[in-house]
Parts: structure tokens; sequence; C-alpha cells
């Protein structure tokens, strides 16, 4: 595993000699599968469960991960995007998803210039929540069981879901993806100071080189 | 409001490139307190020998399970949770 990947209280150098921190959503996802074919032959609720776990935790990290270098850049500022990716919340994040895969996306296509969110961003937000709530399930239902085809089948959404983040991550609306995670409630209900600032923040300085498409963001979102 | 029933009937209707041998589905809130369904879509267990190869099935019997809850329900269409299972794990099945 990438032990830089574990926070740092108080931030400095890795005491491990530099592995990278971006190796820990792809640790986890490969431990997943691990934890699903643990036992050859009859597959304890126990690994499948955290493989479950496990696997959401991945995608949890990748999104938060991105999320938070985009927002915060500059190398002197690890602490404050360690304490950033504690502000995430997994019930807002999920709620956040759901408004994304809905039919109709209306107010996320006002923050991006008026194009409906693409099939392949719906689906790493569908699986964003289908982990989640397998995750729940997982940790705290006694009365669900698991088998390795299903925990395989999610572990795989996992797997896709990171290639699909790849193909759309320098567009606009993983942006706004990213954006939603963490101020929802602003940015889906209405447009508050900080959603509002953070759209203009990123259009202004783009977090991600070259966008596919000029920004119309804050002439679009007007709360 | 539609039932359990009423979803199965529905869902046994569909055709896909492999048989569904069954349906399990489940009712209730989701972690978010959201309406919910959870529909297993049971399949062969060679359905899950080459996972590349499955996807595109796995990926129409989702979005057609999708459709079917939104042609039920309507507006008032819940969340739905699509996840599958192989017949020798579920079973019932596997004993016939």
């Amino acid at each position: 595993m990438g032990l830089c990947a574990l926070p740092r209280r108080f931030g400095g150098p890795c005491p491990f000699g530099g592995l990278k921190r971006v190796a820990l959503h792809h640790d986890l996802l490969h431990q997943a599968r691990q934890l699903a074919t643990h036992e050859p032959r009859r597959p304890k609720q126990a690994s499948l469960r955290r493989a479950v776990s496990t696997a959401y935790y991945a995608l949890f990290h990748l999104l938060t991960l991105e999320a938070t270098d985009r927002m915060i850049t500059g190398h002197n500022r690890d602490s404050l995007r360690l304490a950033m990716r504690r502000a995430f919340d997994h019930v807002g994040m999920k709620e956040a998803c759901k408004e994304i895969v809905k039919p109709n996306a209306r107010r996320l296509s006002r923050c991006m210039a008026n194009q409906s969110p693409s099939v392949t961003l719906k689906k790493v937000a569908d699986t964003f929540v289908a982990l989640q709530q397998a995750r729940h399930e997982a940790d705290y239902d006694l009365f669900r069981t698991f088998t390795r085809s299903e925990v395989l089948t999610l572990v795989g959404q996992v797997e896709r879901a990171f290639l699909y983040w790849k193909a759309i991550s320098k567009d606009v609306e993983a942006d706004v993806l990213l954006v939603a995670l963490l101020a929802h409630r602003g940015l889906f209900r209405q447009l508050t100071a900080i959603s509002l600032w953070l759209i203009r923040f990123l259009c202004r300085y783009p977090l991600t080189k070259p966008l596919s498409t000029s920004c119309r963001l804050p002439v679009d979102c007007k709360p | 409001m539609p039932d359990v029933a009423q979803l199965k009937s529905e869902l046994e209707g569909l055709q896909f490139p492999v048989p569904v041998k069954t349906w399990e589905i489940d009712m209730g809130s989701d972690s978010t307190g959201d309406e919910s369904i959870w529909v297993w879509a049971v399949l062969d267990d060679a359905e899950f020998a080459d996972e590349n190869k499955a996807w595109p099935i796995r990926d129409q019997i989702h979005d057609a399970v999708l459709n079917a809850v939104r042609r039920l329900f309507k507006e008032r269409s819940p969340w739905v949770y699509v996840r599958f299972r192989a017949v020798s794990e579920v079973p019932a099945l596997s004993e016939v």
C-alpha cells in the first residue's frame, strides 16, 4: 500500500521515503478484488463485506483527492488539502451523485452552459451511489447476504468508474461533479456564496488544462 | 403504488441476449432514507467467467430494469439498485 496515502496529521515530508499518496485509491481497488477472491471455495461474508467497503473507499478517495488537488494547489498546502478531504461527507456526496444521475438534471446543466451531463459522468455518479449503498449494507446490515459474483460485479463497477473518470477528468463536467460533491446543497438547490465562489474560481483558474470547452459558468449559474 | 409482484412480472417480460434465470426484488429505504428498489438479476454461472464480455449485457439489463421501474412507477419512481448473482449462489435454484 502507498503508505504516504495515510493521513499525516501535521503534514511535512513522508516518513517512509516518498511513496506517492495517489497510490491509495489504486491500492484499495486492488485490495478489494483480492478480498473478494481470498477464499478459493466458500467465500467468507467478512471477506466479501470488506471487499465491498474497500471498493467504495477506492472511489471515495479517488474523487476527494481529485477535488482537493484541483481546488488547492501549491506544494506547501498538504495539510490544508488533507483537512479539506475531511470536509467531504458521505451522505452529501451520495445526494449530489443522485442529482447528477436523475434523468432531468436541470440544475446541474445550468452549471455546464446548459449541456446535459454525459453518460460517462452519470456512470461515475451512479457507481458512487451504488457502492456507497452497498458499503452501508456490507458494514451495517447483517440481514443482507453477499455473494462472490455480486461483489466482484461491484468491484468491477468501480474499476470501470476509474476508467470513465480518466476519460472525462479534463472536462468541465468533471469539475462540476467535484464541486457538487463538496457543495451539493448550494449547487443544486440555490447557489450559495461558497459554491458560486468555487465556480467562479474554477472558471478563472481551471482545474485541468486544457479545458475542452469554454467555461461560461458564472453567467449561467446565477442564483 | 405497484408492488414487488407487478415489477417481477414486468421484468420477466424483458428479453436479453442471455437468459435471466430469475429476478429477486426487495423494496425499502436506502441509507439516505430514499424509497428504493433492489433488483438482483440471477444469471448462469458462465456469464461471470469473462468480465469484459459480461459488461455490455449487464449494462443492458441495468438500463432495462431502470426503464421498467420508471414505466411502472412513473413520476414516483424510486431509486433502483441493480445487482447480479450467479445461479449457483442462489440456494433455491442451485438445488434444482
